[in-house]
C-alpha cells in the first residue's frame, strides 16, 4: 500500500513537473495584488497584454486604475510627495520625465537588475530616465514617437501630387518643395496645408531639447530661420487653418479632407484609426518630416514603481514583462500603436512592423511603422528639463504673436527667446536646485 | 496657580460636555486635516524652495519678492481681474433679472427653469469648454458662420493677438455663474414676505420702485454672498482659459488668457515641481481674495439703511 502511495506520488511529481514544463517557465512565487495607474489607451494596451501576463505570474493579480493625463500627473505627484495613495506602477509621460528623474519616492530600477536589460533599449530613450547623477534609474521606457509626416494622399492625388512615401518626402525634402505642396493642396477659406503654420518650426524641437545640460536655452539651430520664414510664408498665404492641432476643429478638418497634413509620433497613426478619422482607410500617407528636418522622436511613456509600493516584486514583474519581452510589447503595440521602445520587439514579429497597413493608402508602401522604425534608429539623445513643456507651449503662441505682428524670423526667434525665459526664470532656479542636490551642478 | 485653576476648568468643561464635544469632533478632526494643516503647511513651503521630492531649502522671502517682480504674474493678475470685472456684469443683473422673472409667477415651471439655469455649475468644464470652443471656433465656428452671414471676415476669437480669448472665457464664466446665482437671488427673494410688496403696492409704488426701494436692499446679504463666492470663482479660473488654449501654460498668443490659477499649476503640480513658489503664489492669492472680500463686506454693508437704526437703539 505504502508503495503505491509512493509510486502514485512520484508519478503525479513527474506529471506535475512535466505540466511546468509546459506552460513556459510560469513564475509562481512571486504573488499579490498591484494596483496600476495611468491614462488611456494604456488601459487597452494592458488588457491585451494581460492574458499572457497572467500565464508568465499566474498569482500576480492586477487592478487598472485610469485616468486623464492631467489629472493622472497631478495625483501621483501629490501622491508621492505625501508618502502614499499611489499605485504600484504607474504610467509616466515622456513631457513629465524630467520632473521624475530624480526622485527618491520612485524605486531605483537598478536593484532589480534593470541594466540586464540596456542593449535592449535605444540610448536616447534608456538616458531620459537616469537620474542626473547617474546613480538611478527610476523610470523603464514604454514607447517611442518616431516623428511622422501625415497626408492626405487622396487628396495629393486630386491636385495631382505624388501620393508614395519616397516621392512625397523627395518632394518636401526643401523648404521650396514644402511651399509648392502648400500652395497646390490649399484653397482660400476651404482647405488648408496645415493646422497651424507654427508647427515646422515646433518640429524643429520636439524632441524637446530646449535647453543644454548648463540649462542654456539652445534655440539657434541650423536652418532654423529658414524654416520660420517657411512658416511665415505659410501663414501669410492663409495656407494654413491658424488653430491648435488637437483643437475640435482641426481634428474635424483631418476627418474631411480640409486640412491636409499634420505631423505627429507614430502613436498618431492608433489616434487615426480610433478617433479621428475611423472610416478613412485609404486616407492617409505618411512620410518622414519634410524641410531636410532631422529625424526626431515626439512623446513616449515610461513605468515607474513609487518607492511606496508594498509590492515591489511583482510590479516589477509586472513592468518588466509588459515593457521587457517581445509578448508584452507586442501585443500592446497591435492594440494601441505604442511602438516598442524595446528593441527585440521589432525582430521577433517582424511583419507587424513591415506588413503593410490596409488602413493607409494604397500608395503608402513601405508601411509607416517601416518608416518609424528607420526613424528610432536615428533619434539623437537629448537633456529634459522641467522646463520644457512650458517652452513648448511657448513655440506656438509665441510664433503666432510674432507673425500676428508682422515680425522677421529673426525677431519671432528673439521674441521667443524673451517669452521662454520670462515664463521658465523660477522652474529654472528649481532645476538648478534639483541639479545641486544631486551634486551635479557647478556654479 | 492660577495657570493650574484654568487648566482644571477647561478639562472639566471638557469633561462635562463630553457628548457634546464628541459631536462636533467629526468636523474639527476633518478641518484640521484637510484644511488647516495643507492651509498652514503652504505657507511654511512659501518660504522654501523644493521639488515636492528631495530635500528642502530655506530661502526666506525670495519667493515672494520674485513672485512680486514676475511681468508674467502681473499679467495673469490684470487678466484674471478683467475677465472677472466685466463679467460679473451679466451674472449680476442677469441673474437679478432671471430670479425676478421666476418670482414673479409670470412664467409657469419655475423648477424646470432653475434646473436648466443651475446646469452648468454641475456640468464638468472640460465637457462645456469643448462645446464653447466650437462656437468659438475660427474656420468652423457657429459665430464666425453667423458673421459671415452679413458678410463679415472670420475672428480669430482662440488665436489672433490673442485679446479675444479674454472673450470667450467672459462668455464661458458668465454663462456658468448666471444660474448659481439665480437660484441664490430666487431664495433670497422668496423669502421676503410677501405683505411688504403688498404694503408697497397699496401705497402705490410701481415695479421699478419695488425692485430698487425693496427688493435689492433686502437681497443686499445674499448679492454679497454671491459677489464673494464668484469672486473666488474668478480666481479660481484655470479650466476654461486652458482648454481653449490647447492646454497650453502661455495662456494662449501674448499670454491673452493666463489667469493666476493658470500661472499658480504652471509653476506647481501640473506644469512643473516649483513648490515653495507655487505656494507663494497661493499665498498672494489668498490675500487678493481676503482684501476683496473685505472691501466688499464694508462697502455694501455701511450702505444698508437700517444700518444706522440698529446701532442707535443698541446705544439706547
Amino acid at each position: 500500500m505504502k508503495k503505491r502511495i509512493a509510486g502514485a506520488l512520484v508519478l503525479a511529481m513527474a506529471a506535475s513537473m512535466f505540466t511546468g514544463a509546459m506552460i513556459a517557465q510560469a513564475n509562481e512565487d512571486i504573488s499579490g495584488e498591484i494596483e496600476v495607474g495611468g491614462w488611456p489607451s494604456g488601459d487597452d494596451a494592458f488588457k491585451a497584454a494581460m492574458e499572457g501576463f497572467n500565464e508568465a505570474y499566474p498569482n500576480i493579480e492586477v487592478e487598472l486604475n485610469f485616468t486623464d493625463t492631467t489629472a493622472h500627473h497631478q495625483a501621483l505627484q501629490t501622491s508621492l510627495a505625501a508618502g502614499s495613495g499611489a499605485p504600484d506602477v504607474a504610467m509616466v509621460e515622456g513631457a513629465y520625465i524630467a520632473q521624475y528623474k530624480n526622485s527618491p519616492a520612485l524605486t531605483n530600477l537598478r536593484d532589480f537588475g534593470v541594466d540586464d536589460y540596456k542593449d535592449d533599449f535605444g540610448e536616447f530613450k534608456w538616458n531620459q530616465a537616469i537620474s542626473d547623477d547617474g546613480t538611478r534609474m527610476v523610470a523603464l521606457p514604454w514607447d517611442l514617437g518616431p516623428t511622422l509626416f501625415y497626408y492626405r494622399a487622396d487628396v495629393f492625388e486630386e491636385v495631382g501630387l505624388p501620393t508614395a512615401p519616397a516621392e512625397v518626402d523627395e518632394l518636401m525634402s526643401t523648404w521650396e518643395g514644402v511651399l509648392e505642396v502648400a500652395e497646390k493642396v490649399s484653397i482660400p477659406g476651404k482647405r488648408w496645408f496645415l493646422p497651424s503654420a507654427a508647427y515646422p518650426y515646433q518640429w524643429m524641437f520636439i524632441n524637446r531639447d530646449y535647453y543644454d545640460e548648463d540649462l542654456n536655452l539652445r534655440l539657434e539651430r541650423d536652418g532654423d530661420l529658414e524654416c520660420l520664414q517657411a512658416c511665415l510664408d505659410i501663414r501669410n498665404n492663409g495656407w494654413d487653418m491658424n488653430v491648435d492641432m488637437w483643437s475640435a476643429e482641426a481634428y474635424a478638418a483631418y476627418a474631411n479632407g480640409s486640412c491636409v497634413c499634420v505631423a505627429a509620433g507614430s502613436w498618431f497613426s492608433g489616434f487615426l484609426k480610433t478617433d479621428i478619422d475611423p472610416d478613412g482607410a485609404g486616407h492617409w500617407g505618411a512620410t518622414r518630416l519634410p524641410g531636410g528636418l532631422p529625424d526626431t522622436n515626439w512623446g513616449g511613456s515610461f513605468l515607474v514603481i513609487p518607492e511606496q509600493s508594498e509590492n515591489k516584486e511583482a510590479a516589477w514583474a509586472f513592468v518588466s514583462y509588459m515593457l521587457a519581452t517581445s509578448k508584452g510589447q507586442n501585443d500592446m503595440f497591435r492594440a494601441v500603436d505604442y511602438f516598442p521602445a524595446y528593441e527585440p520587439a521589432w525582430d521577433d514579429a517582424p511583419e507587424l512592423y513591415t506588413d503593410l497597413d490596409p488602413y493607409f493608402n494604397p500608395a503608402q508602401d513601405p508601411a509607416p511603422n517601416a518608416i518609424a522604425t528607420e526613424i528610432a534608429a536615428n533619434v539623437p539623445t537629448v537633456y529634459n528639463t522641467i522646463m520644457d513643456t512650458t517652452a513648448e507651449g511657448y513655440l506656438y503662441s509665441s510664433f503666432n504673436a510674432g507673425a500676428e505682428a508682422g515680425e522677421t524670423p529673426e525677431q519671432i526667434r528673439d521674441r521667443l527667446a524673451a517669452d521662454i525665459e520670462a515664463a521658465c526664470a523660477e522652474l529654472k532656479e528649481q532645476q538648478i536646485q534639483t541639479l545641486k542636490d544631486a551634486g551635479v551642478w557647478e556654479e | 496657580m492660577k495657570a493650574a485653576a484654568k487648566k482644571n476648568r477647561f478639562l472639566h468643561a471638557l469633561y462635562e460636555y463630553r457628548v457634546a464635544y464628541a459631536y462636533i469632533a467629526p468636523f474639527f478632526l476633518l478641518f484640521a486635516i484637510f484644511n488647516l494643516f495643507p492651509m498652514v503647511y503652504g505657507f511654511f513651503l512659501s518660504f522654501f524652495r523644493w521639488d515636492g521630492m528631495s530635500a528642502m531649502h530655506f530661502i526666506g522671502i525670495e519667493n515672494y519678492v520674485n513672485l512680486l517682480k514676475d511681468v508674467l504674474f502681473w499679467k495673469a493678475f490684470k487678466n484674471t481681474l478683467f475677465m472677472g470685472i466685466i463679467a460679473h456684469i451679466p451674472i449680476l443683473l442677469g441673474g437679478l433679472v432671471l430670479a425676478y422673472i421666476l418670482n414673479s409667477k409670470l412664467v409657469k415651471g419655475q423648477n424646470i427653469f432653475k434646473t436648466i439655469y443651475f446646469m452648468p455649475m454641475v456640468t464638468s468644464s472640460v465637457a462645456i469648454t469643448i462645446i464653447f470652443s466650437n462656437l468659438f471656433g475660427y474656420n468652423y465656428g457657429l459665430i464666425n458662420w453667423f458673421l459671415s452671414l452679413f458678410g463679415e471676415a472670420p475672428i480669430n476669437w482662440l488665436g489672433g493677438d490673442g485679446s479675444l480669448i479674454r472673450v470667450a472665457v467672459i462668455v464661458m464664466f458668465a454663462w456658468k455663474w448666471i444660474g448659481w446665482n439665480m437660484v441664490i437671488y430666487l431664495a433670497g427673494m422668496q423669502g421676503i414676505s410677501n405683505d411688504i410688496y403688498e404694503a408697497a403696492e397699496i401705497d402705490g409704488a410701481n415695479h421699478v420702485q419695488i425692485v430698487f426701494r425693496i427688493l435689492i436692499p433686502l437681497l443686499k446679504p445674499i448679492i454679497l454672498f454671491t459677489l464673494i463666492q464668484s469672486t473666488i470663482g474668478m480666481f479660481n479660473l484655470f479650466t476654461e482659459p486652458f482648454v481653449l488654449t490647447g492646454s497650453s501654460w502661455t495662456g494662449g498668443t501674448n499670454n491673452g488668457g493666463l489667469t493666476l490659477m493658470i500661472y499658480l499649476l504652471n509653476k506647481a503640480p501640473q506644469g512643473g515641481t516649483a513648490y515653495g513658489y507655487a505656494s507663494a503664489v497661493a499665498y498672494v492669492i489668498t490675500v487678493f481674495i481676503v482684501i476683496i472680500s473685505f472691501v466688499l463686506n464694508n462697502t455694501m454693508t455701511d450702505k444698508d439703511p437700517y444700518e444706522g437704526k440698529k446701532k442707535r437703539r443698541k446705544s439706547a
